[in-house]
C-alpha cells in the first residue's frame, strides 16, 4: 500500500491577516521502495509536504493516507520516518546508541529487540560499531546527520522522509549521505527528499516531483523531467542540453557524470569515423 | 497559530504616542496602587481606569486579557488556595475541605489584584513598541551607578532588545524539535521525564550556540558595549507631564479615600 495524498491543500496561520497557502490540490502517490525527489525554490512548499506527510501537520481540504491509514496514528509515524534538516536539533542522549534507541524504545520493544534494531539501523547508514558509546556531539557533521537517519530506521519504517539531508555538510558527509541512502533505497525502504542539490541526488532518483508556489508542476521518471524542460537542471543535464545546442549532437538524457562522459566519448568518435 | 501575549499592536491613540518612560512608570505606580487597595470598591475603581485607558487605546479588548489566558490556571489555583486554607466562618463544611467566607474575599482580592497586574502590563506592551521599551528602560537606569557593578545601562538595553527579538526564533527552534522527536515516538504526555530532556538538550544547545555566534557577528561588526545611538528619541512632551498629574491625582484619590 502506498501513500496517498488526494486534492491536499494546506495554509498557514489559517483566520488571521497573515494567512498563506502553501500548497494547494496536491494529488500525489508514494510507492514502497520508491527513490523520490521534491524539488522546488524556497517557499514553494517542500517542507510543508513532508510534514503533512507524517501528521505534523492537517491538510486543511482533501486526505493523506499512509497505506491506508490516518497519518496522525501512531502506527502510522512508525511507518514513516522523518528526518530534518538540522539533525543536532533532534540529538540529546549520552551516547549514540542511546539517541538511537530512543524510538524503539518508545515504541516498547524490548530491550533485545531495540538492540538488533540499533545495530541494524547503524549498518544501513554504514557507521562503524565503535560509533555507539560515543557523544553524539562529538561527531562530524555528516555523522551526525546519519546517526539522525539510523535513529528514524530503527522504527523500521516502510518510508524515510528527509528534509534536505544534504545542505550544508561538505563534499565528504554529502556522499556519506547520498551513499546511506541509496542502501537504505536497495533494503526495500522508500525514500523521500526535500532537496535543492540535484548535482547529488540526480543519480538515485526515480521519480520526480517539482512544486512551483504550492502546485505540483511536475511528477514523473527522470527522463520525462528533462524532456519536459523543466527547472532545475542537475549540472551535467545543463551541460549536455548546451552541448546540444551548440551543435554536437549528444543525448541529454544522462543522469551522472560517468554517462555523460560515455555519451560524449560515444559522440566524439562517431563524428571523427564520419569525417574519416 | 497561538496569538503571541503581551505583542505589541501599532496604532496611533494617545496612549501609543506617550513616552515609553511615562507609560513604565504608570505601570510602576499602578502596580504598587493594585497592593495598597483594600476594599472591592477600589479594585472596581482600578478595573474602571484599566477599561478607560484600554478605550483610549482604541485596541479591541481580547488584545488585554489574552495575556490573562495563559495564567488563568495560577490565578485559579491562588484564589481555592485562599479559599480553603484560610481560617474564618465555614460557608459549607465537605469532607475535610471548609471553603472560609474570609478565604473567599482574600482570594477574590488576590486573584483581581493579579488580573489587574497583567491587564496593567499588556497596556504598556500593546501600547509600545518593544525597543521603545527598552530605550525608555535604558534611559531612565542611566542616573543609576550601574557602572560599579560592572555593567552599562546601554548593555543592559542591548540584552533586553535582542532578549525580544529572539522570542519567536526560540518557539521555532521548539517546534522543530518537538517534531523531530514526536516523529521518533515520543509521547509527552505517556512519559513527560523522557520527553523533556529530550526537548530540553537540543534546545539548549541551539540557544548556546546561536548565542555564540550572534556575539561573534556583533563584535565583528565594531560592538563595544558602549553609548549607542537609537531610532528612538525620547522627549517628554506637555501630554506625558499631563497623564503623570493626573495619574499621580488618581493615587492620591484613592490611597485617601
Amino acid at each position: 500500500m502506498p501513500i496517498i495524498l488526494e486534492n491536499v491543500s494546506f495554509s498557514y496561520s489559517r483566520k488571521t491577516p497573515l494567512e498563506t497557502l502553501a500548497l494547494r490540490d496536491i494529488n500525489l502517490r508514494i510507492e514502497k521502495g520508491e527513490f523520490v525527489g521534491i524539488l522546488g525554490e524556497k517557499g514553494a512548499g517542500k517542507s510543508t509536504l513532508t510534514k503533512l506527510l507524517n501528521g505534523l501537520l492537517k491538510p486543511e481540504t482533501g486526505t493523506v493516507r499512509v497505506d491506508g491509514l490516518d497519518p496522525s496514528l501512531r502506527e502510522a509515524k512508525r511507518r514513516i520516518g522523518m528526518v530534518f534538516q538540522q539533525a543536532a536539533d533532534q540529538l540529546f542522549c549520552k551516547s549514540v546508541y542511546e539517541e538511537i534507541a530512543f524510538g524503539p524504545q518508545n515504541f516498547g520493544y524490548s530491550k533485545k529487540e531495540t538492540e538488533e534494531r540499533v545495530y541494524e539501523a547503524i549498518k544501513a547508514v554504514s557507521l562503524d560499531h565503535s560509533i555507539l558509546s560515543r557523544d553524539p556531539f562529538s561527531l562530524s557533521g555528516g555523522e551526525m546527520q546519519r546517526v539522525a537517519i539510523a535513529s528514524a530506521l530503527a522504527l523500521r519504517p516502510d518510508y524515510l522522509v528527509l528534509d534536505e539531508p544534504i545542505t550544508g555538510l561538505d563534499p565528504v558527509g554529502k556522499k556519506e549521505i547520498l551513499d546511506a541512502l541509496k542502501k537504505v533505497k536497495d533494503m526495500g525502504t522508500a525514500v523521500v527528499t526535500v532537496t535543492h542539490n540535484l548535482k547529488g541526488f540526480f543519480p538515485l532518483l526515480e521519480k520526480i516531483v517539482l512544486i512551483k508556489e504550492g502546485r505540483i508542476v511536475f511528477q514523473g521518471s527522470r527522463e520525462n523531467y528533462l524532456r519536459k524542460d523543466c527547472v532545475p537542471l542537475p549540472p551535467i543535464a545543463s551541460i549536455m542540453k548546451e552541448l546540444r545546442a551548440r551543435g554536437i549532437p549528444v543525448n541529454p538524457e544522462v543522469f551522472t557524470v560517468e554517462d555523460a562522459l560515455e555519451e560524449i566519448l560515444r559522440v566524439k568518435f562517431a563524428l571523427e569515423k564520419e569525417k574519416q | 497559530m497561538q496569538e503571541p501575549v503581551f505583542s505589541y499592536v501599532p496604532g496611533a491613540s494617545l496612549l501609543h504616542r506617550l513616552d515609553p518612560r511615562t507609560k513604565i512608570v504608570a505601570v510602576m505606580l499602578l502596580g504598587f496602587l493594585t497592593f495598597r487597595i483594600e476594599n472591592f470598591a477600589e479594585i472596581g475603581v482600578l478595573f474602571a481606569f484599566f477599561f478607560a485607558l484600554a478605550l483610549l487605546s482604541g485596541l479591541p479588548m481580547r488584545v488585554f486579557f489574552r495575556a490573562v489566558k495563559p495564567m488563568r490556571l495560577f490565578i485559579i489555583f491562588i484564589f481555592l488556595a485562599q479559599l480553603f486554607f484560610t481560617d474564618g466562618r465555614a460557608l459549607v463544611s465537605y469532607w475535610i475541605l471548609q471553603p472560609s467566607l474570609e478565604g473567599l474575599e482574600i482570594g477574590l482580592k488576590l486573584a483581581a489584584r493579579f488580573i489587574l497586574l497583567l491587564l496593567f502590563a499588556a497596556l504598556l506592551t500593546a501600547s509600545t513598541d518593544p525597543s521603545a521599551i527598552t530605550c525608555g528602560i535604558e534611559r531612565m537606569l542611566r542616573p543609576l551607578p550601574l557602572r560599579l557593578l560592572g555593567i552599562s545601562s546601554f548593555e543592559l538595553a542591548t540584552m533586553m532588545n535582542i532578549s525580544i527579538a529572539f522570542l519567536p526564533l526560540l518557539f521555532e527552534r521548539v517546534e522543530r524539535t518537538k517534531a523531530a522527536q514526536a516523529a521518533r515516538g515520543m509521547d509527552f504526555v505517556k512519559n513527560p521525564f523522557r520527553s523533556v530532556p529530550a526537548l530540553a538538550i537540543p534546545l539548549l544547545r541551539g540557544v548556546i550556540r546561536d548565542a555564540e555566534e550572534l556575539a561573534l557577528a556583533m563584535e565583528s561588526r565594531g560592538y563595544q558595549g558602549s553609548r549607542r545611538t537609537s531610532i528612538h528619541e525620547l522627549s517628554m512632551q506637555k501630554n506625558d507631564w499631563k497623564a503623570l498629574l493626573i495619574l499621580a491625582l488618581f493615587i492620591i484619590f484613592i490611597l485617601v479615600l
